[in-house]
């Protein structure tokens, strides 16, 4: 019961975020500032994760290649198929439902409880729309970039894991990443981060804004936020998944 | 001028406001008091329109707003300026940021004249130089000038206060009741204010209701208030010693 009251409520309130802004030009403005916010100060955590988990993935299937049988070139394009298909799309928006998802749900949660949401309200403002449509919208833009980048990062981490490491050569690694490649997949992981982006936007939002109470409820608010947008986000991978594949 | 007849509000069962009649009359600071818990705030967020009445009728010199469309609505609220308890200033932008913020929705004006508007609103407040600071790196008492700055910056009918002077030492608080005095006979506003600091009612209350348990117990003007006869306003207001003697040396 609790569940459809939630879903429900949440069904609202997207609803209110779709609706026409007072002035384009201070929405416009709002969206740069949370491509910043959200997408140029993530960059760098996510090129992190991805040169390091590129590396493991290299090394890993390295190792899981025992049999002399199998050709060196299935390092390469295990690699970039995982990080295609899966990591890059999938686990990066996972990692940025924690650090987005938090940041969302405290930063509209403190505004709520500090009358900052009602002080919008009293001018007039849709408050949903105002605060909650230029994260969206810069979360549609920046994550499917967030993916690119994520992909050629985890492939010069495997890269350079793998040669240095003696496992894999140059050509073997490239040969490997040119094997079989299918376009499509690369649709399908930006169709999948769009989806990821509305969630870990979209979530943490709605908990921030219907926080009621203090700090605490602030905290939990966040941590409810984060928990649902990453489960969210698996159920729409799996449903995507069998859509789209 | 705002009126507002038979007002009543339920939160689930319980009745927070029982049919209030009160009358706020323009270029005067109407003053709504009580104790904490009294309703005063749910009535002053239902005359901002941010809580549906249940019943009864406000109207903002004849314009209703129970129930108004909207579109009709929104016109009113960018007639009214609002100073909530803590300033609720934007966290993220600037003070000249926040205070320009309902010039940038609302006002055609070039970019020029918004931050003219906006500079002249901080200096009315008697803030200068503080443009560039951020709300985290001011004191209280600005927080509150700052708000007060951007409530009159579209020139507002009508100025809202819930408790303008809480967490304020007591000689702000009477640099912000002057300053919100006489705002409301410069620009002939409606200004209601939402209080129970004593130093406000005597200093600035022309026209005073006193909320009781989500009734309204009482309405005058403070020099009434001194021979009031109604118990829960003379224990509201009299409770301390100093001002039960200075009532008595009064009388």
């Amino acid at each position: 019961m609790k569940f459809l009251e939630t879903t429900g409520n949440y069904i609202l309130f997207m609803r209110r975020i779709f609706a026409k802004p007072e002035k384009a030009r201070v929405y416009f403005r709002g969206v740069t500032d949370e491509l910043e916010k959200l997408g140029l100060n993530s960059i760098v955590l996510v090129m992190i994760i991805s040169f390091f988990i590129g590396a493991v993935l290299t090394l890993q299937t390295a190792y899981n290649m025992s049999n002399p049988m199998l050709p060196r070139y299935l390092i390469g394009y295990l690699t970039r198929e995982t990080l295609l298909l899966e990591f890059s799309s999938t686990i990066v928006s996972l990692i940025l439902a924690g650090k987005i998802g938090s940041n969302i749900a405290s930063e509209i949660g403190t505004m709520r409880i500090t009358e900052q949401i009602e002080a919008l309200e009293a001018m007039g403002i849709n408050s949903v729309s105002y605060l909650v449509g230029p994260k969206i919208a810069a979360a549609l833009v920046i994550n499917p970039v967030l993916y690119v980048f994520s992909v050629f990062v985890g492939i010069i981490g495997g890269f350079l894991a793998g040669v240095s490491a003696g496992i894999v050569n140059y050509d073997d690694y490239l040969n490997g990443l040119r094997l079989d490649f299918n376009p499509y997949y690369v649709t399908y992981s930006i169709v999948k981060t769009l989806f990821f982006a509305l969630i870990f936007t979209s979530i943490p939002a709605f908990y921030g804004y219907n926080v009621r109470g203090g700090a605490l409820e602030v905290g939990k608010a966040s941590t409810r936020a984060v928990v649902d947008s990453s489960i969210t986000i698996l159920v729409a991978n799996l449903v995507l998944t069998r859509i789209l594949l | 001028m705002i009126e507002v007849q038979h007002v009543t509000k339920f939160f689930d069962t319980k009745r927070v406001l029982d049919d209030i009649d009160a009358t706020f009359e323009k270029g005067k600071v109407n003053l709504i008091i009580g104790k904490s818990g009294s309703g005063k705030t749910v009535l002053l967020k239902s005359l901002i329109g941010l809580l549906p009445v249940d019943e009864g009728v406000i109207t903002f010199d004849g314009r209703e707003i129970t129930g108004a469309h909207a579109r009709n609505m929104k016109e009113i609220r960018q007639e009214m300026g609002v100073v909530f308890q803590g300033g609720a200033l934007f966290d993220s932008l600037s003070v000249l940021d926040n205070v320009r913020f309902p010039l940038d929705l609302f006002s055609r004006a070039t970019e020029g004249e918004k931050r003219e508007r906006a500079i002249a609103s901080l200096r009315r407040v008697n803030l200068e130089n503080v443009e560039t600071l951020y709300p985290a790196e001011l004191s209280g008492g600005m927080k509150k000038r700052v708000a007060i700055a951007r409530a009159i910056v579209l020139r507002p009918r009508y100025l809202f206060c819930d408790e303008p002077n809480s967490g304020l030492d007591p000689l702000t608080s009477i640099v912000i009741d002057n300053l919100l005095s006489e705002l409301t006979h410069e620009y002939g506003m409606t200004t209601i204010i939402n209080t129970h600091d004593m130093n406000s009612v005597f200093e600035i209350g022309e026209n005073i209701i006193f909320i009781h348990q989500g009734k309204k117990e009482w309405e005058g003007d403070r020099e009434m208030l001194l021979k009031t006869t109604n118990e829960a306003l003379d224990e509201f207001l009299f409770t301390s010693k100093f001002n039960r003697m200075v009532k008595e040396r009064i009388a």
